[in-house]
């Protein structure tokens, strides 16, 4: 009798359990069909309920699809829009560099971490340059993840585990709209190569030129004593140096040059300097003499203009590509 | 860890399976697994604050065994206030020691005294109010001989800590609760099956209702200055559906999990915006607390008998109570100084259990007065609302200000933008559901049963589909978490 009760019982969970399972996988198909046809309406009615910023701010979309074509590279660059505004790929091959610039807005170490992951094989770069922004290391990742999901054509096992180490329901919303609309159904992009609204211009290899003379220079910021890293950023970190030195990559972490006065205002630099210092190698080029100017070589707080770029390029390679060519 | 979680999405099949699969056939293991699955739960917000709740269980357990053998009252009533001393000095401490020191710091510099005290840099542990009144209501039963002491540890233990309803309640009695724990549960399918439609109505309310309006409440209580009376209005608007659906969505998913383990928990909230008078309002919004009060505070001190003196004072005792529960600021003992006057003239004149049944029973729509009724009775809750949301009485009274100025006949400033738009949709399509199903337990059970069986994974999916759709990353937690 008790046996039979016990049967029972597990023959009511199981059915139970065969419910949600069908229950889940219909949702699924309501889900999918649900997102692309809100997304499709949302083109037009533009509400918050589905961040999908493709071809948005800083050219990720072209970014991401030039990097599939790309094989065998001496320089891989990573980072925010400090990286793929600071490294231009032009003045890297006229000295003789062959290089590739995978910055994309905000991206913070846990996605560079996972494009690094993604691309590493193909790639094949001698060297990495992860540029080290100490505010990208302090956020969650959430808004990075949402440009890079959005402009990825071709959907990796990759960019699903980005969406799941970050855990947050709304990227994954994205991923599956993006999964749908880029990876499923192909729907066809856009070229953006000029974005007039921005003064951007796309540079084959990834960087972006800011073509403009509107300087926006400020001399004040308020003192900054506060930081905030987060432990999964610095595990990231961690992580993409383990993954250089595994496939025998040379990694060099870097803090790109910022408005001096704007830099000043952290107070707590030297300690975020000994961090990465104590990781790998890593150059902070607000230390240095570089003989950058706030007003001609910027053109807000913290990114060079095209001046300031050419400047600090020929610094970089001059001074520290030069000295570690093989 | 929120219910509305990723992480919660993954604790909640591993401990169900493993209740059902492995605990099944052992009832101590089955309520082991319950006390670690929830000091889990628990722990994941902060480790170090389980040694509360476990202090909290150890002393109400052993007060329970000496009073099953004590029959000397005056040693008695030592036992009853050494478990109300241990549980509220917790909730004492942690919840109102800054608010008093504050206080008592301000009435003295009214005299030009000037006392020097620091206040302390104290975390609030989530949920200490809710279980707090719970394990207290087990002392008090077993005082009153109510309810036999439990000789088992674990199940009490159970009873304490129970993770569906341990941070938000709903705040459960021994005498309803613990005896569940006594029984072997066998799993019902029906009974899990409503538990998940429970769970998915509620998870509906807090993700797709409360976080949205919040948003836009947020935005309007945050920037009141420069909002003109018309926007105000509507920022108390969507803080009145944001706390109800944040509340009664997080009862709707500790019951529905609650069904899941084969438990059964009282109802919470009983479609309270649908009342026509205060009194109905009161018993269907938070159930488990308004009953709590009246039980073991309203009836002790002399209920509504006794002349009109005693039925004021005991009236205003039980909402400044309840309204100094929610937290240690005047915007709450306001809030619930504004409902005894709002409740004061219905128990008065002995019209305050007027409204007993549910509004326009049997019939499809309410009339123009029980609307009329409705209306007013809602009116009256968004404007207490606005004190429970403010920040502090300045910025209550100014809102209430700015409310009251000519601006409220200007356009509200956020009915342009589309999400707005989209959310008041929302509320509507809300509002007809709840009116629809306000004879059950929660509003989807009956409108569900009477689709087919093809319309009800549509509609199952369909409901997950708008929860992922309009789930918004707003940081908001439960609003009932910091109680």
């Amino acid at each position: 009798m008790a046996l039979n009760l016990y049967i029972s019982n597990s023959d009511k969970m199981i059915n139970f359990l065969k419910k949600i399972m069908f229950i889940s996988l219909i949702s699924l198909t309501i889900t999918l069909v649900g997102l692309k046809v809100f997304g499709y309406i949302n083109q037009y009615l533009k509400t918050s309920f589905l961040k999908y910023p493709a071809g948005g701010y800083g050219h990720t979309y072209t970014r991401l699809s030039e990097v599939e074509n790309i094989k065998n590279i001496d320089i891989l660059f990573l980072g925010s829009s400090h990286s793929y505004r600071g490294f231009d790929t032009r003045i890297f091959r006229k000295y003789g560099y062959n290089t590739f610039n995978l910055g994309t807005s905000g991206q913070t170490p846990i996605q560079s971490k996972f494009l690094l992951k993604k691309h590493i094989k193909q790639l094949n770069p001698k060297i990495i340059i992860f540029d080290l922004y100490h505010k990208t290391s302090s956020i969650n990742g959430v808004e990075s993840a949402f440009d890079i999901i959005s402009n990825t054509k071709n959907m990796s096992y990759f960019d699903l585990k980005m969406c799941i180490e970050i855990k947050d329901i709304e990227v994954l919303k994205t991923f599956l709209y993006s999964y749908i609309n880029n990876t499923l159904l192909k729907e066809k992009f856009f070229e953006e190569t000029f974005k007039k609204k921005y003064n951007d211009k796309y540079i084959i290899g990834g960087f972006v030129e800011k073509s403009t003379s509107n300087l926006n220079y400020k001399s004040n910021f308020p003192k900054i004593s506060e930081i905030g890293l987060s432990k999964k950023q610095l595990s990231a970190i961690d992580e993409i140096i383990n993954v250089s030195k595994n496939n025998n990559v040379k990694i060099i972490l870097v803090n790109t040059p910022l408005n001096k006065q704007y830099n000043l205002s952290y107070e707590h630099n030297n300690y975020f300097d000994s961090l990465m210092n104590s990781k790998a190698e890593y150059i902070n080029f607000n230390k240095l003499n570089l003989s950058l100017n706030d007003t001609i070589h910027f053109y807000d707080k913290d990114h060079l203009s095209q001046k300031g770029v050419e400047l600090f390029n020929k610094y970089f390679i001059e001074k520290v590509l030069d000295s570690i060519k093989p | 860890m929120l219910f509305n979680s990723l992480d919660f999405a993954i604790f909640l099949p591993i401990v169900f399976l493993l209740y059902w699969f492995v605990a099944q056939k052992n009832l101590k293991l089955q309520n082991a697994l319950i006390v670690l699955a929830s000091y889990v739960f628990y722990g994941w917000w902060d480790w170090r604050f389980l040694s509360l709740i476990i202090f909290s269980t150890v002393v109400d357990y052993l007060i329970g065994q000496r009073l099953r053998t004590e029959d000397k009252q005056s040693k008695r009533k030592i036992l009853l206030w050494t478990s109300i001393i241990v549980n509220l000095g917790f909730l004492g401490f942690f919840k109102y020691y800054n608010f008093f020191l504050e206080n008592f710091v301000d009435a003295f510099s009214l005299f030009g005294m000037q006392i020097n005290a620091n206040s302390l840099n104290i975390i609030l542990p989530v949920g200490i109010s809710f279980y707090t009144f719970q394990t207290l209501s087990y002392t008090i039963d077993v005082y009153r001989k109510k309810l036999e002491p439990t000789k088992d540890f674990m199940a009490f233990s159970a009873f304490v800590c129970f993770f569906p309803q341990l941070v938000a309640g709903p705040i459960e009695r021994a005498t309803n609760l613990l005896p569940q724990f006594y029984k072997k549960r066998t799993f019902e399918y029906n009974k899990a099956v409503d538990g998940m439609r429970q769970i998915l109505w509620g998870l509906f309310k807090k993700v797709v209702i409360a976080d949205n309006c919040a948003e836009f409440a947020n935005q309007i209580f945050n920037n009141s200055a420069d909002m003109n009376g018309s926007t105000l209005v509507l920022g108390a608007i969507f803080f009145t559906f944001q706390i109800y659906g944040d509340f009664s969505g997080y009862s709707d998913i500790a019951i529905g999990t609650s069904r899941l383990f084969g438990f059964d928990l009282k109802q919470n909230f009983a479609t309270p915006y649908f009342s026509r008078d205060i009194a109905e309002f009161w018993r269907r919004w938070h159930i488990s607390l308004s009953t709590w009060f009246r039980d073991y505070l309203y009836i002790p001190l002399g209920g509504s008998r006794g002349g009109t003196w005693m039925k004021v004072r005991n009236t205003f005792a039980i909402f400044l109570v309840s309204g100094f529960w929610h937290g240690a600021n005047w915007t709450y003992i306001i809030w619930g100084a504004l409902n005894a006057i709002y409740f004061l003239p219905l128990l008065l004149t002995n019209n305050n259990r007027k409204n007993l049944g549910v509004v326009a029973e049997g019939k499809l729509l309410p009339s123009l007065r029980e609307l009329f009724a409705m209306l007013s009775t809602f009116g009256l809750t968004v404007f207490a609302w606005i004190f429970f949301r403010a920040e502090n009485l300045t910025h209550a009274f100014n809102y209430v200000g700015g409310i009251f100025s000519k601006s409220i006949f200007s356009i509200p400033a956020f009915l342009g933008k589309r999400d707005a738009f989209i959310i008041l949709s929302l509320i509507c399509i809300f509002l007809l559901i709840e009116w629809l199903g306000r004879n059950d337990k929660f509003a989807i059970e009956n409108i569900i049963t009477q689709l087919s069986s093809f319309y009800r994974p549509l509609f199952y999916g369909t409901l997950l589909f708008m929860i992922l759709l309009f789930y918004k990353n707003n940081g908001v937690e439960f609003i009932y978490f910091q109680f």
